[in-house]
């Protein structure tokens, strides 16, 4: 924390002894963590655990999920710091704890980075050095892969940068197994490939935010109409992915229903993202509100499709 | 930004509302480092449960 935070003084102390004085709020240092994104993390992370054969002691699963929710958060810090150029400069990110000048660049840097250490190291020590291995590359990825690397370089940022938030049901896995197998790789590749549509139909109606912050996001660069057809292509590809679970053999025929229905209005969001009424250029006629709706849904339907999955392992033991 | 600067710079209000800050932000410093001896106390008891 700063200096002000660590002040040993009490009220009547010197109020700081640096030039700048710590105007951040309890609630700052949360919003940096982006409690909003660690809720599907974390969520996902506990259905890995649950879905896992084997057990692990009730203390030490909910230190896993623990792990796992931080780890999100200090990446999220990290990713801040990171970025606090074009969050400046996005309507969306402007209030920010740092562009808003609230909380330093440089504090926020060293509360992600203890925060990033602490939460491997307390995984290893409560579950196996595996999942502390797992999650450590987890931040590596979403740190120098995805923020510092493709963010703001291709287009394609989404689609390989999604793989630091499919890292947590394989985290929760390997907390309990000790290992990763194909079924923790079958819970990741479905996040895996529902982030380009999700995060795609978000940029469509955000994408004069990334234009200003030259996030080459693919609204941006290749149009609205291409970003259309790719959210489709990726929506195909991911509602048959959502039932590997069941052909696996690693959840039965409840989540196999879930999985299909989910998969039926997942595809139904996506082709009306895909048949939105547009102009010559693929501007949207209606604000992007099928966009929206899809954006809305998607977080839903992850919600749901591993709410089944682990539905269907603690009802029906699959 | 407003309230930037030294203490002695600040308005009555302000220098109020850097200390009420200041104090939230060590509450929850205290409130997280019990919390983090708590945790390792009941993992060390559930490790030494499991062995």
């Amino acid at each position: 924390m700063s200096d002000s935070a660590i002040n040993q003084g009490g009220a009547a102390a010197p109020l700081s002894t640096s030039s700048e004085l710590d105007l951040s709020e309890v609630r700052d240092w949360i919003a940096l963590l982006k409690p909003r994104v660690m809720s599907l993390v974390v969520f996902t992370g506990a259905v890995g655990l649950i879905v896992a054969p084997g057990h692990l002691h009730p203390v030490l699963a909910i230190t896993a999920i623990l792990c796992i929710a931080v780890a999100a958060g200090a990446s999220g810090a990290i990713n801040m710091w990171y970025d606090r150029d074009i969050d400046a400069v996005m309507r969306r990110t402007a209030s920010r704890p740092i562009p808003a000048g609230r909380i330093q660049p440089r504090a926020a840097l060293a509360f992600g980075v203890f925060l990033a250490l602490a939460s491997v190291v307390l995984m290893g020590l409560a579950t196996n050095w595996v999942a502390a291995l797992v999650l450590a590359g987890s931040i590596a990825f979403y740190v120098f892969i995805y923020t510092m690397w493709l963010k703001r370089r291709t287009p394609q940022n989404i689609v390989i940068g999604g793989a630091a938030g499919a890292f947590p049901p394989v985290i929760g896995w390997a907390a309990v197994t000790g290992h990763v197998s194909v079924e923790a790789l079958v819970m990741f590749a479905i996040i895996f490939f529902w982030t380009p549509p999700h995060f795609w139909a978000l940029s469509l109606f955000a994408s004069g935010d990334y234009q200003r912050a030259g996030v080459p996001m693919l609204p941006v660069v290749a149009g609205a109409r291409e970003t259309r057809r790719q959210i489709w292509l990726y929506s195909l590809l991911l509602a048959p992915l959502g039932l590997l679970p069941t052909v696996i053999g690693m959840a039965g025929l409840a989540y196999g229903a879930a999985a299909l229905v989910l998969g039926g209005f997942f595809l139904e969001a996506m082709w009306r993202v895909k048949r939105d009424a547009q102009d010559a250029e693929g501007r949207s006629l209606t604000q992007d509100a099928p966009a929206r709706a899809a954006f809305k849904f998607s977080i839903i339907y992850l919600f749901m499709l591993f709410a089944a999955l682990a539905a269907d392992r603690l009802l029906f033991g699959a | 930004m407003s309230g930037r600067g030294t203490p002695q710079g600040m308005t009555e209000a302000e220098k109020q509302a850097f200390l009420r800050r200041r104090r939230g932000r060590n509450w929850a410093v205290l409130i997280a480092l019990l919390a983090l001896v708590g945790l390792f106390y009941f993992i060390a008891m559930a490790r030494m449960s499991v062995h």
